[in-house]
């Protein structure tokens, strides 16, 4: 869609009668919210769109009048759980039209799109199967939006000024009815996501209109053709100037009757942000506790907006063109806060909020570190006497979000050395323990500000050997695999430096003598550089 | 001075030989690998306290060996003292039988033993590098886990004749109470069965029928006694020698020497008994005494001193050779322990 499907849209929405929050209320909303980052093997993996998928399901849950139980999440799942979903919403659906109610289903997926198909993790469902299962619910509207890329070919015949082709409604003279398609881009265009804002760039947007950036009238209702029109403008602007080209969302539509449709409402709960006509015009960048851009409002000359964020506290940015407006406010449940421009204040571009450390956690990237650690058996004495405590010098590789977004594939190698005694009943020797490992290792961390906790597991072959000070005992030496876990934290002190403290718990499995097996527990600190 | 029991040759333990190379084919090089991967990967290797005990079990021969100052390179060993020549010639004699017996027992320290029990340790079976079809094993037991003692036995096996199984060449056990070679052993070598079996020993026949030794090295001084007895033939008269070795830590040490048989032509078994004491700068005294037989209590006493030239000898059966006065005799401590 180009400027003259935004002249289409806004004909469209002349034409359109208004879908009043009074019709909405009888209105039995369903959603399905589908997100997945892998997209098989010949694919990157996305870090976001879990992460979107979460996004709506709150918006829609919270300000979209879905309810819970009538609302679907499935982030990471395949191409059968999006069809097990889809076939309960039908079944929910056809019990409520029994009952005599209007109903919606509000369809999203985020994730990779190939070869005319969505690419959930290995499995794949073609996208003709999901537009037949679409059609086929038994539901009176149904609002479907693809954020993948070249999810425009699902709208590639049905731009907003042709006539739909995939018509499966039968008109209502009065009410809306029908199918809505929206795309993240067009049929030749790659849909991109940021790590700036954390997420893709037309969730993001569409999300931040939901939120309220998109009441244009300011009823405190966001319809369907505000939030995409919002969400068309603000994701051109941002990814004109990128490297993969402007991305264009689509938009197709065969809504019978007279009514627009109310996705959500901002007004309702009273509860959020709120930005006073007299604020200064702009972008506004509200940034949740974990660092995410929660919204993104673009607040015009003269009018007001209603955010409607969920409780807590966020960091609010506003960028001139010297310096950058920033402040904090806190968002009780219930309590719509205004932000007044004397809580914002001047900081330099170095303190922007959304440029935090935690936002460059999130591309995939090596880090290096290197420690010293310290490792004992849990079985002492008699174990001690096997191996003794050790320290150890040691190094890490390990790749970040590489697998999938907060998994951190590691490998480390260590070595260490010590003094101990074989302590046994007709001997005592005193020997010298060395210890080689070469370890790999898969964690999942949660990145925060400074500190990202983690927890996973280990992998380390061990060899280790011993050398007696009596020349009469040769030398011993032992191999195996040892299994184990692994948790820590890092702490940030630079933008690419960290420091880890982490611990580890292994199984020995020492069979020489027998089976004898044994645990041993680890602890180690590094400072870890990101490249 | 009487005779060679050496040159019967050692105990055929020599160690496993080198494993034959060939080269490997890249498919089974990778195969090899993976399976040393997998192996290392399951637990491998000889880290092992048990052994150590098991180890420690089989004796050293170095712990055993008799300790007497080196000659004096001033003296002409012709000028040494008679009774201090035999006192070194029946050292040696001493030192090379505790080398033939325990060498070979003693290399095993070097190896990981081939497989393990609960109560057991198995070294073998190895193929004798110097009895050509012969193989041996070794095994070091220790049935009672409450118990300081353990016990060992080499067998040896002719590979063709394996109906014969495993043929007893040596017995012993050692109570290993106060820690890494400390501790009390014996040893049996028996030569009976073997040479019945037609085990081909070095120099054709076995050098004796029995050999035993008994040790004591928990405290100073070590005690080692060794018995030999064999059937005398017409190159070898002797019957049975008895040897008993007392070692201070300074060096000081005593050896007692008895040999019997018909040492002397003629119907009567002659028993001949030396003892040999000696300080650590190497000055001593010997008694030799004609036990039984012809010559019966014939006593000689010779004292020498550090060069190991004599200062003092009675030999009542050849005056001419006597020298100096008792009192030129070295001052010996009392050797019991």
């Amino acid at each position: 869609m180009r400027a003259g499907a935004k002249t289409a849209l806004v004909f469209a929405l002349l034409l359109a009668g208004r879908w009043g929050p009074a019709r909405a209320e009888t209105l039995h909303r369903f959603a399905v919210v589908v997100g997945n980052d892998r997209g098989g093997g010949d694919t990157r993996p996305l870090l976001y769109a879990g992460a979107d998928a979460r996004k709506v399901y709150d918006i829609l849950t919270r300000l979209g009048g879905v309810q819970a139980e009538d609302a679907n999440l499935i982030v990471d799942g395949s191409a059968a759980d999006l069809q097990a979903a889809l076939g309960k919403v039908e079944r929910q659906a056809a019990e409520a039209t029994r009952r005599g109610e209007k109903t919606a289903l509000f369809f999203y997926y985020s994730g990779h799109a190939k070869d005319g198909a969505l690419r959930l993790g290995d499995s794949r469902l073609p996208i003709e199967t999901l537009k037949a299962l679409v059609a086929a619910a038994p539901v009176d509207i149904r609002i479907a939006i693809l954020d993948s890329c070249r999810s425009g070919a699902m709208t590639r015949s049905k731009g907003a000024r042709k006539a739909p082709a995939f018509q499966i409604e039968s008109e209502s003279p009065r009410d809306a009815k029908g199918l809505v398609i929206l795309t993240s881009s067009a049929s030749d265009e790659d849909s991109q996501e940021s790590d700036l804002i954390g997420g893709s760039y037309f969730s993001h947007h569409l999300a931040s209109g939901l939120l309220g950036g998109a009441d244009r009238s300011g009823d405190g209702r966001v319809t369907l053709f505000e939030a995409y029109a919002y969400a068309y403008d603000r994701t051109v602007a941002d990814t004109a100037d990128s490297a993969a080209g402007a991305q264009h969302p689509t938009f197709s539509y065969d809504l019978a009757g007279n009514g627009d449709l109310v996705l959500t409402d901002v007004a309702a709960r009273h509860e959020g942000i709120y930005l006073p006509r007299q604020a200064p015009s702009g972008v506004y960048f509200m940034v949740d506790g974990q660092g995410f851009v929660a919204a993104e409002i673009n607040k015009g000359d003269g009018v007001d907006r209603r955010v409607a964020l969920a409780p807590g506290r966020y960091r609010v940015k506003r960028r001139l063109g010297d310096r950058l407006r920033v402040g904090e406010l806190d968002v009780a449940r219930g309590q719509l806060v205004t932000l007044e421009e004397e809580r914002l204040r001047d900081a330099p571009f170095t303190d922007d909020p959304v440029k935090g450390a935690a936002r460059m956690d999130l591309s995939s990237r090596w880090s290096l570190g290197a420690g010293i650690g310290y490792q004992a058996v849990f079985e002492a004495p008699d174990g001690a006497s096997l191996f003794p405590p050790t320290g150890l010098l040691g190094i890490d590789l390990a790749l970040r979000n590489f697998l999938r977004r907060d998994w951190v594939l590691g490998f480390d190698v260590a070595v260490g050395s010590a003094d101990g005694v074989a302590a046994l009943p007709t001997v005592t020797a005193p020997f010298r323990f060395s210890e080689f490992s070469a370890a790999t290792s898969l964690v999942v961390e949660w990145p925060g500000r400074y500190l990202t906790p983690f927890v996973g597991g280990r992998l380390a072959l061990l060899l280790m050997s011993r050398r007696f000070q009596d020349d009469e005992f040769p030398s011993q030496f032992f191999s195996t695999l040892s299994p184990g876990a692994v948790g820590g934290v890092s702490y940030q002190m630079s933008r690419s430096t960290s420091l880890v403290a982490r611990g580890r718990l292994h199984y020995l499995l020492y069979n020489v003598d027998g089976n004898r097996s044994l645990g041993y527990w680890e602890l180690a600190t590094t400072v870890n550089y990101d490249f | 001075m009487i005779f060679n029991l050496t040159e019967g040759g050692s105990l055929p333990l020599a160690p496993p030989g080198p494993l034959s190379r060939v080269a490997a084919k890249p498919r089974r090089a990778r195969l090899l690998i993976g399976l040393i991967l997998g192996w290392m990967a399951l637990g491998c290797g000889n880290y092992s306290n048990d052994d150590l005990e098991y180890m420690n079990a089989v004796p050293a021969g170095n712990q055993l060996v008799a300790t007497l100052p080196a000659y004096s390179a001033a003296l002409p060993v012709a000028s040494e003292a008679e009774l201090a020549q035999t006192t070194h010639s029946v050292t040696t004699q001493f030192n090379q039988m505790i080398d033939n017996t325990l060498g070979g027992l003693d290399t095993i320290r070097s190896y990981e033993p081939s497989s393990r029990t609960p109560t057991s340790r198995t070294w073998g079976p190895f193929a004798s590098t110097n009895q050509v079809g012969w193989d041996w094993r070794l095994t070091v037991s220790h049935d009672d886990p409450q118990s300081t003692v353990f016990s060992y036995e080499l067998d040896v096996e002719n590979t063709a004749d394996l109906a014969q199984g495993w043929l007893t060449f040596v017995t012993g056990s050692f109570d290993a109470s106060e820690g890494v070679r400390k501790g009390t052993g014996s040893m049996t070598v028996t030569t009976d069965a073997l040479t019945k079996a037609g085990f081909p020993f070095d120099q054709g026949t076995a050098p004796f029928d029995m050999l035993t030794v008994n040790y004591s090295t928990l405290s100073y001084p070590i005690t080692v006694d060794m018995t030999i007895d064999r059937t005398a033939d017409a190159t070898n008269p002797v019957t049975s020698v008895v040897y008993s070795y007392l070692g201070q830590a300074d060096a000081s040490g005593q050896m007692s020497f008895t040999l019997t048989g018909n040492l002397v032509p003629g119907p009567a078994i002659e028993t001949v008994a030396v003892v040999s004491a000696w300080l650590p700068t190497g000055a001593g005294e010997a008694t030799e005494t004609v036990e039984q037989g012809d010559g019966a209590g014939l006593v000689q006493t010779e004292c020498w001193d550090a060069s190991f030239a004599a200062t003092y000898n009675s030999k009542p059966w050849m005056t001419s050779e006597n020298v100096g006065q008792a009192s030129a005799c070295p001052s010996l401590p009392s050797f019991s322990n």
